[in-house]
């Protein structure tokens, strides 16, 4: 990514068309493409049941007949909490901090996945407190300066299977 | 939840952006805190769920899913607030692929969706624009 061509990164396109792109062409020519956000209602995944002790409601509502939210007048979160995505060589997400103090879970279907976590954010050790990266954050502010030395980075290379 | 399917990824910085400044800075303080060539999640006081702060243990909670699976919520609640946790050996309703199959498990092969990339080639089948 980069940011002076911000005009390269998001595009419309289809799943099919990501599978023949990254299957037709030679891994040196073909770039890395990620779809990201896919909704989670089109699939049939159940969260297993040992994430709830994460979000228990987000959980039972991954449970409950689809047309439940519908039925009952209760709020639809599923699509807000739960999503896909599916990225191919080379993809990569800028650093962030997934939204509003939710932990979030990523569970490798399939292939793997070169993770890197703030596992310490100053002097603090309790992560827990970490919900945001702010209003005007910058992905790329470790670029800057010493900025990098505010963190403690760890880097796990997560294989189909791994739940982090 | 993000529940992803992801291919191989290497880290390829011969490319330009932002990305690749980000990386090689990342790399280098992340190589930094290794300990007998091992990242600090790979070293045995990672397995440990006793916190042991200002010491070196990793900031990764490692476990397999069976033993996940006997914690108490309280307990993985307690981890959490210090540590992210890793599971191994998670198990799903079915394989999944790099194919087609697996894709229509997660979203219509067919409708269009946001994609980020680029691509900068001539392609029959190009069609992100």
């Amino acid at each position: 990514m980069d940011r002076k061509n911000p005009e390269l990164l998001h595009h419309q396109g289809t799943l099919r068309e990501l599978h023949k792109i990254t299957t037709s062409l030679p891994i040196e020519e073909c770039p890395p493409l990620n779809t990201i956000s896919l909704p989670a209602h089109p699939r049939n995944l159940h969260i297993p049941c040992q994430f709830g002790s994460f979000a228990s409601h987000e959980v039972a509502q991954s449970r409950v007949p689809s047309g439940y939210a519908t039925a009952f007048r209760v709020p639809e979160v599923k699509s807000r909490m739960e999503w896909s995505l599916i990225g191919g060589r080379g993809a990569i997400s800028p650093f962030h901090a997934d939204l509003e103090g939710l932990g979030t879970a990523v569970v490798v279907l399939d292939g793997s996945k070169y993770w890197i976590s703030i596992t310490r954010f100053g002097e603090d050790d309790a992560i827990c407190s970490v919900d945001s990266l702010g209003h005007n954050w910058n992905p790329y502010l470790v670029n800057d300066g010493d900025h990098a030395k505010r963190f403690r980075f760890e880097a796990v290379h997560l294989t189909k299977g791994d739940m982090l | 939840m993000e529940i992803g399917i992801s291919r191989v990824v290497n880290l390829n910085i011969s490319k330009t952006g932002d990305d690749t400044e980000t990386l090689r800075k990342l790399e280098d303080l992340i190589h930094a805190e290794f300990k007998n060539g091992l990242p600090p999640h790979l070293q045995s006081n990672a397995r440990s769920q006793s916190h042991l702060p200002g010491t070196d243990q990793s900031g990764i909670y490692v476990t397999s899913n069976s033993e996940f699976k006997k914690l108490h919520a309280r307990e993985v609640q307690r981890i959490l607030r210090q540590r992210i946790i890793l599971v191994h050996g998670n198990s799903f309703d079915r394989s999944y692929g790099w194919d087609l199959e697996s894709f229509g498990e997660l979203y219509d092969v067919d409708k269009k969706t946001k994609v980020q990339g680029k691509i900068a080639i001539a392609y029959d089948v190009f069609v992100f624009c």
